[in-house]
């Protein structure tokens, strides 16, 4: 054969395989692919007052602790929230004044979180005056204060009063009720709670964390998945909600792909390999000025989302640092914690843009299983074993019994919510399990020294210690 | 023409079409997406009609629905022993579900008219078939030779493989029946208000699943499966649609999720 006759060849076959690489990207570009898919995005239609209602769920406490005969539980129930119930038992209550805030010594702060016949709620965040006496009450306190935080609500059944207490700098605020409330609704709350766990609260660093006993279990549950797709997303974001066509350039960048319009000034990316997205508008005012209106436009940008699904939600933090309230789902009780996001909604405005971080992965509904409870370890043992495997106590700034997202294995339509510990190191959590197997490493989570944290503890609180 | 022509005329064709690929790959690869709420369906309307799409009278009420959800269960093999032995051999197969199979030692001949009624007379016959009371006759699943009886559990009609009663019929008599059965369903914590009979046809109609010169025939509404985990099967509202092709008279059976609003593909 001759040497032309080669030459030609080969540039045959190069030509050919070209257009099979390009035939196949072209095929697989994400703006093909989403033409193929054909959800369509349903406005879900909520009349004022749901919203207003679904807003006060949000920004509810994590926690319903309620302290008898010397000992204190967490008071849970899988049908709905025993915060709720409360806060609708007291709506009609009305506020005359709260009083200065007074900063307390270790010992009367002790007998504050150990209050007999009490019943204490708990953000896991800090929550500001102004935002609780709008969600709580019809009719908005009498003598309004300069706004403060506070992340603990005390309410005293004995003596029938109220408290607002900051567990970061242990001051405390009496609050003066309008009238002579009666405060059965608070107990016939805790009266239907479900589920009990009893806890004694331990200070690590700044925050009261529930050291639970371990004589309990908690139940598993299995949820169907509410699976949405960028589609979805693009047109409930980026739309301007009018439901018109509308065009978006779809771009693959590495294991992402990037929708944007509006000349870049907005952008949604999705991860290909799970279902964390990430939306980000860059042609927006800045941030709010008050923690009231930064956490309301927060719950606004998360209802934008249009998820079906959102009973459950609920305010968990306001990080003044950057700006970012974080949203997460909760289950009997306790949290859903995924470094996915999943069950999760992460907004972020600063003056830079307005972020919302999120997965297409959401919870719908639970299915009746047949799966036991799962028997937790105490607190106590979960500490130590992190301690044995070399974090520094230290480094740790939280341990939360919370619900691990973790997939089923029968089918892809559902995941398993599998109660768990979290530690939070370094601002990140972890699930324990993952540190004491060995699948997360713990070189470089000691990276704050012991002098920077305060290890300050109140009177009830026992040593941390391996031995314990 | 010899074969290094041919080569040059390919090499010469491939690199145009490379060229054109090349092309298209790096213009701005562009996504238009229509969101559609449920209530502008004046220009879906609009198009099926231009399609020649015929639709029968569709409602457009909603209604509240939620998941259902049973377990598996051994009701028939708990019970076959009750059914008349002297005209019927039994079998019974379990995998995740029990069917029964019946074949009638002496097949029924059936009288030319009121087919139905007489399949009905039998089946409700507790010695003919189990829970025979439970279930009903849907003339849009069954065939000429086919019967299709689906099951009602706990007031919801299940259209589902798992709850289902076949009656064969060959030469006007009956010669056998094929039986699954749920048990009974508990509904799950997510009643909403689900989709119309006419948005389920318009979601099938924007997902192409009616395609051009066709006829709706039927739409019902039913549960059927959508999953099982942990044991429990999961069953969710749906619209069963009845699509004739108007040219070759063949008849498919399509159905949407009426939660989710999606179409469900066959499983």
């Amino acid at each position: 054969m001759k040497f032309r006759d080669i030459v030609l060849r080969l540039f045959l076959i190069a030509a050919v395989v070209i257009s099979l690489v390009c035939t196949w990207y072209i095929w697989f570009n994400p703006a093909h692919l989403d033409r193929k898919t054909t959800t369509g995005s349903t406005a879900v239609k909520t009349s004022k007052t749901t919203t207003a209602e679904h807003e006060k769920n949000v920004f509810e406490p994590l926690n319903v602790y309620y302290q008898q005969n010397g000992s204190k539980s967490l008071v849970a129930r899988s049908d709905g929230r025993v915060a709720t119930r409360i806060r609708r038992g007291i709506a009609s209550w009305r506020i005359n004044s709260v009083g200065a805030s007074r900063k307390l010594s270790l010992e009367n702060y002790d007998k504050i979180l150990t209050l007999d016949d009490s019943v204490q709620m708990t953000y896991w965040g800090e929550m500001n005056w102004r935002t609780f006496d709008q969600m709580y009450f019809k009719k908005a306190a009498i003598k309004q204060p300069k706004d403060f935080k506070f992340n603990r609500i005390v309410f005293n059944l004995r003596t029938q009063k109220m408290l607002l207490v900051n567990d970061a700098t242990r001051t405390m605020r009496r609050v003066k009720l309008h009238k002579k409330y009666a405060f059965t609704p608070i107990t016939g709350a805790i009266s239907k709670a479900k589920s009990s766990y009893p806890l004694v609260e331990k200070r690590i660093g700044t925050r009261e964390v529930a050291f639970y006993d371990g004589s309990f279990a908690v139940k598993q549950y299995t949820y169907i998945l509410d699976k949405q797709g960028a589609n979805h997303y693009i047109n409930a974001l980026m739309s301007g909600g009018n439901n018109a066509p509308s065009s978006v350039d779809a771009k693959q960048l590495g294991n992402q792909t990037v929708y944007t319009m509006n000349d870049n000034n907005q952008r949604l990316a999705v991860d290909r390999n799970d279902s964390m997205m990430e939306y980000e508008n860059f042609a927006t005012d800045g941030p709010a000025k008050t923690t009231t209106k930064v956490l309301s436009a927060a719950y606004s940008d998360m209802t934008r989302l249009n998820i079906k699904e959102m009973r459950g939600m609920s305010y968990y933090n306001y990080d003044q640092t950057d700006g970012s309230v974080m949203f997460r789902m909760v289950v009997n009780g306790l949290p859903i914690i995924s470094d996915l996001l999943s069950g999760s909604v992460e907004v972020t405005h600063t003056n830079a843009s307005k972020r919302i971080a999120f997965s297409g992965d959401n919870l719908s509904v639970a299915i009746p299983t047949s799966t036991t409870t799962v028997k937790m370890p105490s607190s106590q043992t979960v500490l130590n074993e992190l301690l044995a495997k070399g974090i520094k106590m230290s480094s740790i700034t939280d341990l939360q019994l919370a619900y691990a997202w973790t997939k089923d294995s029968d089918s892809n339509q559902v995941v398993d919510l599998v109660p768990t510990y979290f530690v939070q190191v370094n601002d990140e959590y972890y699930n324990y399990q993952d540190i004491i197997d060995g699948s997360v490493s713990t070189a470089g989570m000691n990276t704050k020294s012991d002098a920077s944290v305060n290890t300050e503890t109140t009177g009830t609180n026992a040593e941390f210690s391996v031995n314990n | 023409m010899d074969f290094r022509r041919i080569e040059w005329i390919f090499l010469v064709a491939f690199i145009a079409l490379d060229i054109f690929l090349g092309w298209s790959m790096t213009q701005s690869q562009r996504v238009y997406l229509t969101a559609t709420a449920t209530s502008e369906s004046s220009q879906t309307a609009a198009d099926i009609k231009h399609d020649s799409i015929s639709l029968p009278a569709l409602s457009d009420k909603t209604s509240d629905a939620s998941y259902v959800a049973g377990q598996n269960n051994n009701a028939l093999s708990q019970n076959y022993a009750k059914l008349s032995k002297t005209n019927l051999r039994i079998s019974l197969a379990t995998d995740d579900n029990q069917t029964l199979t019946a074949r009638l030692t002496t097949p029924l001949q059936l009288g030319k008219k009121n087919v139905v009624k007489q399949l009905e007379t039998y089946v409700h016959d507790s010695g003919n078939v189990l829970f025979g009371s439970h279930y009903s006759y849907m003339k849009d699943l069954g065939s000429d030779t086919r019967y299709v009886f689906v099951e009602k559990v706990n007031g919801r009609t299940m259209i589902d493989e798992r709850a289902m009663l076949t009656l064969t019929v060959k030469d006007d008599a009956l010669t056998m029946y094929q039986q699954t059965y749920i048990d009974q369903v508990q509904a799950m914590d997510n009643e909403q208000s689900i989709m119309s009979a006419r948005d389920a046809v318009y979601t099938l109609y924007r997902a192409n699943e009616i395609v051009d010169n066709s006829r709706v025939l039927w739409v019902r509404k039913g549960y059927t499966w959508l999953l099982t985990a942990k044991g429990s099967q999961v069953y969710t509202p749906a619209w069963f649609i009845g699509v004739e092709s108007k040219s070759s008279k063949s008849v498919s059976i399509k159905r949407v999720n009426a939660i989710t609003q999606t179409v469900m593909k066959a499983h």
